[in-house]
């Protein structure tokens, strides 16, 4: 059911007055030339019109009127009409990124100058320029506070963003998304949960996020709205910063406007680890015995020309160095046992991504439209996935009467998915998973699938394939990840359409009113084809394969109604007052049905072909919001504005009790340059003082406090009986309440030195109160976690963005830095609870922890047994101890200091943009690093394995001791064989005395990075992760205006681009910094083996005809 | 005005979940309690709980020695004991819908309370039954004020009850739920609703005390009188103490007589993954080679498969039924395991029929066996007879379910007389082979139940192969450690924490 409210409207007749008027015409350019685009309003008056694609414009003016140039980017200029019919206009760029008008909440659009708040704005032209799939990887490093991560895997792939830290123990803080006024559907808003949180048993796909079809190409211009204050009106969906995004309009120019960008890109997996290539795969010595092997990890195998098989089921590299011996292999065949350099690396591909956009656009006195379509392809580096999405855009405006505009925006969006990227979780998080340095991955691809098509048949069931079985046992991962990836198929088909319709009427003189309705609606279709691993006559009770339909329809549709008053008070104060309402419902509905117990058909698939019953499911998951709010503006003289908003809210996601709250903010700017004009010193050109304070507040997620119970009907042999259970594992909560989030912001914005130099500096400090928490409680007390308001968190932080233009003239440079430094804390927690684990692993060695009165995201870990003296205590027979009873400090998942730094380098006709972004402090957990470590195969792992690598050299006395010897000896004492792989743990033994004890490094590196809480998990699992980067460079070239215009455009640019091109520097060395995937914000500290990360390059045409 | 009061209307109707439901009902959560993939032989609990941990340490089923084979996982332990408390996913999560049963039946009034009641007193010797369970895996339990979000909706963490003391209190229970069975009668609504024994209170009642004969032996050996007289008077006194005994029939039918949580119609699952992803499906040496191939056992054929190799593309079966060495190496067992059986796939590893194992005549009649060998009171020859006896049939049972054409084992009288079962021999002698028929009857199904009385008996004597194990990891534990879903968060586990060690032995296990 809709929520059908209506606002009562005021009706008033219209009074229409005529002007004598000239039409001025004229060009706008910059220093390079024309400018399309730019926005020419008659000052005090609401008309206006646009720049064609030439710099063309023509408006009809007043004798006397000043006529106001302005475009994103560049700095507006004022020109009184005179005499003069042409006036020539040329801006100059604004070098401060200070756009002149914002778009904030519910689309007023306010002047940048009277903002008391910090608002960064990202022009079209940096989202577009190095060819990013979506615009939330362009924002890398160009909007300071706003951390990105790109999840590995591509165009398909979600992008996570956080901005000014974190406003949520348990829920998935994303940033509200607001495209043309409308509430635009991401995850996690459907859910708490968000997507890719719950690592090696979670699902292995990398999801996408909803953003990701937006377009770059239609976007106009991005603009991120941080803080209380300037997300109070959106209410609570906005506790995690808004981003609000208009899409290109039409614009006026002789004819039709025709655009049509394309930009071709290659990827490859990069930043792959350093892997060891001497040694393949086996134990150690006394392990090598335990499965029956010989002590160097060999088998004894006659069929073998070297007499000898490596163990193909060690997940160790303590075997043999490999020096192309002949060997018999495990499907049969005689091999080389040498190192594979690049046997990672095989298992990928290079991918691509070619993305084309043709827009029109037209602009008359009464209509001015604009139609975009675009298509896009991606292949990612895994092997049969790819993507395409066509995206078609249609952004008009249509002049009913002076006073009466409506706006009509619809976007549809296709996406077909094929194969979405798996995680290589399996490869890197489980032994299973791991292959011999001396592994031939193109020989696996060869083998994973026999030629009858069916799985590959492991060594011990040879009966289904006698002549294709392995004959030798294998880690079966990998085998199993191309089957999974190559074999079975996963498609999806998303169609999307999200529109906004919005009148703006003029009521009389000072009273406009808008109404808008918007939607977005998204319908799904999911089919997973698993083939038969095998044929159906060595079937048990069971089959295999499967089949599984999973359709989704969502919606979320949106209206607002806004009236505006202004009106000067005085002469020297200006003043609006708008009230507003605004009302949301979403519906999620998701059903699947599939196979159970295999297919009974090879490879048919349909849901007739299932063995077992049917499994189906279906939900249903509704919520509706809903504000009334209120905004006041005064402005004083143009220097002194001030702000105040209120807003009631309804959420039908809290319970009925506690469903309804309010909140205020309040924020005002001071430009003291304007006011101090004679005081100022001259080289300050503009300087504005900002101060905010607001309340935002924030419901639970849908159904999380509610106490159900979950009805089920069983089929007994007896007949079907009902089931009643509790409904969820975590505990509702009927008396919960909204979280409220109180922020105040200082800034200071300057523009200096003839805006050569500008600066603008935030602080920031934020308290989330009565936050909404997951409460994890033992299981005894009869749940996982309950629903609860408790405790409170904060942000504190501030962001510098500076920019400057070191060279002006012919060749330019300009450059631009942002910083970032953020530190959450929580403050308290509710009694008696010490700690939230929001994170564990390796046996709970690891935990990373919400704590009272400590930074959120610590890092805690069981150290290494140390006496008081802080020496290593080693154990008699010579390894570290692990101290279990005590944690310490071991980091913070949270990055401390973020932000980026471009510049843009111009000369003539060519310009390049070099865009490095940073990212300082933080650590990240990884045990697959751990695993890696212990099994040796990273290079590092060289260290003490023989007598180069700085190894011992000992022999076995008839004790079992270890008796280090020289180097040049080569048989102990009695005659015992000599071995040169020793090392001695420096530290002292319980006793005190230091320790002398040999250990070979076989036994070294799988105890001391074993898998589980008794191992060394600071040095092996917690690395700090803190990067420079060289994202993004794009060099391009702008054929002159008169070459272009000869071959039929007025525009042409051509531009190389390349994308995550290397590390200036980097502290993780066997992992990529960006490899974490899920969407909570501790899993961005945490690595469970995502894709590699990749390296992109190519090529970007952008021309207007 | 009247829209916005539509508003608010809309907002609270959208509050609850429209796939779930406000309405409490007893007799549906009783349904629920018993529906539990603990019980049933589910692939996760088969293959995460009893497989890699109760079935090594008992060795009912056959496993790789690996480094850490002894090595407790706590995701997965955490999860069984989860599963205790609320449903987690795989148990049904007794003592949270007892606790839901305890909060609805005090908002009822007398008259529904007491039409009520034959659900609370099945629920609750349901719950001892899984409790006792946990006692004998972990020790000390929060089990009195456990359940707190269902009784309060509030957070309080329980103390952890002392284990012998638990065991008093379920004793007691039990003999108060036999007194309520005594006289009560069944109605539709439970009949319908208890898909484990149909709504016949006799069973209930036979169940009960069963299960209490089942403690009171647990606690024979540490405290011997106490159980010695409740279980005297018990055994002099059927009419008052009905046993889940078959009748005291050797060819006997289980269907009919025990315990069985059947699966749903709609299953369709097996045992397969459960048993060959972690080598489990191996004949296991001691049971095979030194219990039942000397006394040529009738349930080989029906237990085990002799399995074979493929030569030529042809399969060669093995001439006879043997197990490997429980010593072998993981590179041995790679190598060697086509010479060696394995699981019988009708009645083990493709039996999508086989039922959750709750209570057996055969262990009643193992248990009264003991206490008359060890207290007199009865035939305690004739008891142990039955009981193998019942234990044959009931294998030949499982295997009948999986066909739907059930074998009959034919004669047992040789089988009963060969040297190895037959009741000769000293009482410690006689002992051993109750013990040790009863060890064999539970298997790796009821391995939680093997292990326990391995523990309590110290029979059948098995031998672990220690070298190449983890330090700290060379035996088999004695009990779990606590999970850390319990000890993160209870603030009472710090007065239990001294005795959380995996060699601290159950208050029981004292011979």
């Amino acid at each position: 059911m809709t929520c059908k409210c209506s606002l009562v409207l005021l009706l008033v007749f219209l009074a229409n007055a005529a002007f004598a008027q000239i039409t001025v015409t004229g060009t706008v350019t910059d220093d390079v030339g024309a400018l399309p685009n730019v926005s020419v309003t008659i000052v005090g008056k609401s008309s206006g019109t646009q720049t064609g694609p030439n710099g063309k414009y023509s408006i009809a003016a007043d004798k006397g009127a000043v006529l106001k140039f302005s475009a994103v980017g560049f700095k507006s200029k004022q020109v009184t009409v005179g005499d003069n019919a042409v006036i020539n206009v040329q801006l100059a760029e604004d070098n401060g990124q200070l756009s002149e008008v914002v778009v904030t909440a519910f689309g007023i659009k306010r002047e940048a100058k009277a903002l008391g708040y910090s608002a960064s704005t990202v022009s079209a032209k940096e989202l577009t320029e190095a060819g990013n799939t979506n615009f939330a990887s362009a924002l890398y490093g160009k909007a300071a506070g706003v951390k990105l991560n790109t999840s590995p895997g591509g165009a398909s792939s979600a992008v996570n963003v956080q901005i000014r830290g974190l406003n949520s123990v348990n829920y998935n803080a994303q940033p509200l998304y607001v495209v043309d006024g409308v509430i635009l559907r991401n995850t996690g808003q459907g859910g708490a949960g968000g997507l890719n949180n719950g690592g090696f048993y979670d699902d292995q796909r990398i999801r996408g996020n909803g953003i990701l079809d937006v377009n770059p190409e239609d976007i106009e211009s991005l603009t991120v709205l941080k803080g209380a204050s300037a997300t109070a009106l959106y209410g609570s969906d906005a506790i995690a910063v808004v981003i609000v995004i208009t899409t290109k309009k039409g614009v006026k120019g002789k004819g039709l406007g025709i655009d049509f960008n394309y930009y071709g890109t290659l990827e490859n997996a990069a930043f792959l680890p350093d892997y060891q290539n001497v040694y393949g795969q086996g134990y150690d010595r006394a392990t090598n015995l335990s499965v029956g092997a010989q002590e160097d990890g060999t088998f004894v195998d006659a069929a073998s020309p070297a007499g000898w098989r490596p163990n193909f089921r060690a997940y160790y590299q303590f075997g043999p160095k490999m020096e192309g011996q002949q060997v018999r292999w495990w499907d049969g065949s005689i091999r080389s046992y040498s190192p594979q350099p690049d046997n990672y690396k095989d298992i990928f591909r290079t991918g691509y991504s070619s993305l084309a956009n043709v827009s029109i656009s037209k602009q008359t006195d009464d209509l001015n439209y604009r139609i975009s379509a675009s298509r896009l392809d991606y292949n990612g580096i895994q092997r049969e996935s790819n993507q395409k999405k066509n995206t078609f855009s249609l952004n008009s405006t249509l002049k009913l009467s002076p006073k009466l505009s409506v706006d009509l925006v619809a976007n549809y969006v296709n996406t077909i998915t094929h194969n979405r990227p798996y995680l290589t979780n399996r490869l890197a998080a489980s032994f299973d998973g791991f292959f011999g340095r001396n592994e031939d991955v193109n020989l696996i691809l060869d083998k994973f699938q026999t030629t009858q098509g069916y799985k590959w048949v492991p060594f011990n069931q040879t009966a289904r394939n006698p002549e294709e079985a392995f004959i030798f046992n294998v880690r079966p991962n990998l085998y199993d990840y191309f089957w999974t990836t190559q074999v079975n198929t996963y498609d999806e088909n998303e169609n999307r359409l999200y529109t906004s319709a919005t009148a703006n009427w003029e009521v009389v003189k000072n009273l406009k009113l808008r109404g808008r309705v918007g939607n977005d609606y998204t319908g799904k279709n999911v089919e997973d084809r698993q083939f038969n691993e095998y044929p159906t006559a060595f079937n048990g009770g069971t089959s295999t394969g499967a089949y599984t339909v999973q359709k989704g329809i969502y919606s979320i549709v949106y209206a607002d109604a806004l009236l505006t008053y202004s009106n000067n008070l005085s002469k020297d104060l200006e003043f609006s007052a708008s009230a507003g309402f605004t009302t949301r419902s979403e519906r999620y509905n998701d059903q699947s049905s599939g196979t159970s117990n295999g297919l009974v058909l090879e490879n048919f698939f349909s849901l007739n072909n299932s063995t077992g019953i049917i499994n189906a499911s279906s939900t249903r998951q509704e919520l509706t919001k809903y504000g009334t709010f209120g905004v006041l503006n005064f402005n004083y003289k143009n220097f002194l504005f001030l702000e105040g908003t209120a807003r009631q809210e309804s959420a039908s996601t809290l319970p009925p009790e506690n469903n309804s709250y309010f909140y205020p903010s309040v924020n005002a700017g001071f430009v003291f340059t304007d006011a101090f004009k004679s005081s100022v010193p001259s080289f300050l050109s503009f300087g504005k003082l900002r101060a905010s304070y607001g309340v935002v507040g924030s419901p639970a997620s849908l159904y999380q406090s509610n106490i159900l119970y979950a009805l089920r009907s069983l089929q007994t042999p007896t007949g079907s009986v009902p089931q009643a259970t509790l409904g969820s594992s975590n505990y509702g909560n009927n008396f919960l309440m909204p979280e409220k989030k109180y922020e105040k912001e200082f800034g200071l914005e300057t523009r200096m030195f003839n805006d050569r130099f500008g600066f603008d500096f935030t602080y920031y400090d934020n308290r989330i109160k009565n936050i909404i928490l997951n409460l994890p409680v033992a299981s005894s007390v009869g749940a996982n976690t309950q629903i609860v308001n408790i405790g409170e968190i904060g942000n504190k932080g501030y962001e510098l963005a500076m920019n400057g233009s070191p060279l002006v003239g012919r060749f330019k440079w300009q450059t631009r830095v942002n910083v970032a430094l953020n530190t959450s804390k929580a403050y308290s927690l509710g009694q008696n609870i010490d700690e939230i684990r929001m994170y564990t692993a390796e046996g709970n060695a690891i935990k990373v922890l919400v704590s009272p009165n400590e930074k959120m995201g610590n890092i805690y870990v069981n150290p290494l047994k140390t006496d008081a003296n802080g020496n290593n205590v080693i154990s008699s027979d010579g390894f570290h101890i692990i101290d279990n009873t005590r944690y310490v400090k071991a980091g913070n998942v949270q990055a401390g200091v973020t932000g980026g730094f471009s510049n843009s380098f111009s000369y003539d006709n060519f310009s390049l943009n070099v865009l490095v972004d940073y990212r300082f402090g933080g650590q990240l957990v990884s045990s697959p690093q751990k695993y890696q470590l212990g099994a040796g195969m990273f290079k590092s792992t060289l260290k003490y394995r023989d007598s180069e690598n700085g190894g011992l050299t000992y022999y076995i006395n008839p004790s079992g001791e270890y008796v280090q010897i020289p180097v040049t000896q080569t048989a102990g004492p009695g005659g015992e064989k000599v071995y040169h792989d020793g090392l001695i743990l420096p530290g002292v033994l319980e006793n005190g005395q230091p320790n002398t004890k040999i250990i070979d490094a076989a036994s070294y590196y799988p105890t001391e990075f074993d898998a589980s809480g008794n191992a060394n998990n600071m040095d092996g699992a917690i690395y700090d992760n803190s990067f420079v980067k060289l994202r993004e460079v794009v060099l391009g070239y702008r054929l002159p205006s008169k070459v272009a215009s000869k071959i039929g455009m007025s525009n042409l640019r051509i531009s190389l681009i390349g994308r995550n091109l290397l590390y200036f520097w980097k502290t993780l060395k066997n992992l990529d910094p960006e490899t974490v995937i899920g969407s909570q914000w501790y899993k961005q500290g945490v690595d469970e083996g995502s894709l590699p990360a990749t390296r992109s390059y190519g090529f970007s045409i952008n021309a207007s005809f | 005005m009247a829209s916005l009061t539509a508003c608010k209307k809309t907002l609270e109707e959208k509050y609850n979940n429209p796939e779930q439901s406000a309405v409490q009902s007893i007799p549906s959560f009783f349904t629920a309690l018993l529906n539990s993939d603990r019980i049933r032989p589910a692939y996760w609990n088969i293959r995460t709980m009893l497989l890699p941990h109760t079935a090594v340490y008992s060795q009912t089923a056959s496993f790789i020695n690996e480094t850490n084979v002894f090595r407790q996982s706590d995701s997965y332990t955490g999860q069984y004991w989860a599963d205790f408390y609320y449903p987690a996913g795989n148990g049904s999560g007794p003592m949270a819908l007892y606790r839901q049963m305890e909060t609805t039946f005090n908002s009822l009034d007398a008259a529904n309370q007491a039409s009520s009641q034959i659900f609370m007193q099945a629920a609750k010797v349901q719950l001892i039954d899984q409790a006792s369970q946990m006692v004998d895996l972990w020790g000390d339990i929060p089990y009195s004020e456990a359940g707190s979000l269902e009784t309060s909706q509030t957070i309080k963490n329980g103390n952890f009850d002392d284990a012998k003391a638990l065991y008093t209190s379920f004793i007691a229970d039990l003999d108060a739920a036999n007194t309520f069975f005594t006289t009560a009668t069944t109605n539709a609504s439970f009949s319908k609703q208890d898909i484990l024994l149909l709504g016949s209170v006799d069973k209930w009642r036979r169940y009960t005390n069963s299960l209490r004969l089942r403690l009171l032996m647990r606690i024979s050996f540490v405290d011997e009188a106490t159980a010695k007289t409740a279980v005297g008077a018990m055994l002099s006194n059927s009419t008052k103490y009905p046993l889940m005994d078959g009748g005291n029939v050797g060819a006997y039918n289980a269907a009919n007589s025990d315990a069985l949580l059947v699966p749903l119609t709609t299953n369709n699952d097996n045992l397969n993954s459960a048993l060959t992803e972690i080598g489990s499906y191996y004949a296991t040496d001691v049971m095979l080679n030194k219990v039942m191939l000397p006394a040529n056992d009738p349930r080989i054929p029906v237990m085990y498969d002799k399995y074979g190799a493929t030569v030529d593309g042809k399969f060669v079966p093995n001439k006879t039924y043997r197990a490997m060495p429980a010593t072998y190496t993981s590179g041995q067992t790679d190598t060697a395991y086509t010479k060696y059986a394995i699981l019988d796939s009708v009645t083990f590893i493709q039996n999508k029929s086989l039922p959750g194992i709750v209570f057996t005549s055969a262990e009643t009649n193992f248990l009264k066996a003991e206490a008359f060998e060890r207290w007199g009171g009865g035939d305690a020859k004739s008891t142990y007879e039955t009981a193998v006896t019942q234990a044959v049939y009931f294998v030949y049972y499982l295997n009948g379910v999986s066909t739907g054409k059930p074998l009959t084992p034919g004669d047992v009288t040789p089988f009963l007389a060969s040297s190895t079962v037959a009741y000769t021999g000293t009482s410690t002698e006689r002992l051993a082979k109750i013990w040790t028929q009863k060890w064999l009857n539970f298997g790796f199904l009821q391995s939680k139940q093997a292990w326990a009385e391995y523990r309590r008996t110290k029979f059948p004597v098995l031998t672990f192969t220690t070298t190449g194990k983890a330090t700290g990891f060379e035996t088999p534990p004695t009990r779990l450690i606590y999970p850390i879903a319990e000890t993160a968060y209870n603030s009472n586990y710090s007065k239990v924490k001294a005795k959380d060690t995996r060699l601290t032995k159950i208050f029981w296990d004292v011979k």
